[in-house]
């Protein structure tokens, strides 16, 4: 009888550690990669946030309706990290359209929108580091739909990969969210688990 | 060994917690009075942007009228070039949006611009947008005419 009852216990224990292992399911560590922030400063991604944990969005900044909600979601789970007094955590946004978002582009996207820049940093470098950098995490950006403003000049839309990363403190992925739909429940779980 | 079958019961109730802690998103949407014989705009916001970006508007076209219309595209000061657009989901979480030319409005019916959907797209930014900001959007029908909604400017979800 015993027996039967630890076999029970060691099913569930194994159960609820593979469950808290499928949590934070991937383990994938990111190279270095110069990059340049919304200031002009010139910032080594992702070891710049070495012992933080880093919350990674993707963006492009012509993006109207995608990236802003992304952008807006992170600015939501700064301000719940903030109110529960958690602390050691880096934000970043990444952009993969560097022709456009210039340092002094990302710095108005950020302004405008009232972001709390204390920890949190827009990201942008030149082409191939970039091209390398979203390759190496997974993210996909294709230019498709443009449209052709009055003056001449063309604007592009990328259809790309909606993506909120969590990285831990030693620069590895472990999971990726989907950057407009994420549950800000289900990554302020994930970071306390980090901590 | 009846302490840790409990512990272990408890363990697992507070995983379920953990894994049913849905985050409710809180709605935008104006309490619209379902008058007969009404056709109206509610709701209408527009995310912040700088000078010379991009923004979108959003809002409900609400037609409680047995006429069917049709939205044949927006007009306004704020921008270079505005245009309905719509985001779509290309599968693997690829996103993307794309020009639409016309919504149609179905008699008795709702649509909704909201995030992830239609958006009145405001391409080339004349003026910074700021949050607490109100503006001005036209919309264009095709048996209405053209009707001037009045949007806030907010981060939104
Ligand atoms: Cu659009």
């Amino acid at each position: 009888m015993i027996t039967k009852f630890n076999i029970f216990l060691l099913v569930f224990v194994i159960a609820i550690v593979s469950s808290c292992r499928n949590n934070l399911p991937l383990s994938e560590k990111v190279s270095s990669y110069r990059l340049i922030d919304q200031d002009s400063t010139q910032v080594t991604f992702p070891d710049f946030a070495k012992g933080k944990i880093l919350v990674v969005g993707y963006i492009f900044t012509n993006c109207p309706d995608v990236c802003p909600l992304t952008t807006n979601n992170m600015s939501i789970i700064q301000e719940k990290l903030k109110n529960g007094n958690i602390s050691g955590v880096q934000f970043v946004s990444i952009s993969f359209d560097p022709a456009t978002d210039k340092p002094s582009v990302l710095k108005k996207f950020a302004e405008v929108r009232n972001l709390d820049l204390s920890n949190w940093k827009f990201l942008t470098g030149d082409k191939p580091t970039i091209k390398k950098l979203i390759k190496e995490v997974g993210v996909v950006a294709i230019p498709s739909d443009s449209t052709v403003l009055p003056g001449g000049s063309k604007q592009y839309y990328y259809v790309h990969t909606d993506r909120i990363s969590l990285m831990d403190q030693s620069g590895t992925i472990r999971k990726n969210y989907p950057g407009s739909k994420i549950k800000i429940n289900e990554i302020l779980q994930d970071i306390k688990s980090l901590k | 060994m009846k302490k840790f079958g409990l512990l272990f019961i408890s363990l697992i109730f507070v995983n379920l917690l953990i894994g049913c802690n849905q985050e409710k998103v809180p709605g935008n949407k104006a309490k619209v009075k379902k008058l007969k014989n009404t056709f109206s705009i509610s709701g209408a916001w527009i995310r912040p942007a700088a000078k010379n970006m991009n923004s979108a508007c959003y809002f409900e076209v609400v037609n409680n009228t047995s006429k069917p219309d049709t939205l044949l595209g927006a007009e306004s000061d704020l921008a270079k070039t505005v245009q309905i657009h719509e985001t779509f989901n290309s599968g693997k979480d690829m996103m993307g949006m794309k020009h639409v030319k016309v919504v149609p409005v179905k008699a008795n019916s709702t649509v909704q611009f909201k995030p992830s959907g239609y958006h009145v797209m405001l391409i080339g930014l004349n003026e910074d947008l700021k949050p607490g900001d109100t503006e001005r959007v036209t919309l264009k029908f095709k048996n209405r005419g053209k009707v001037v909604i009045i949007a806030k400017v907010k981060n939104n979800r």
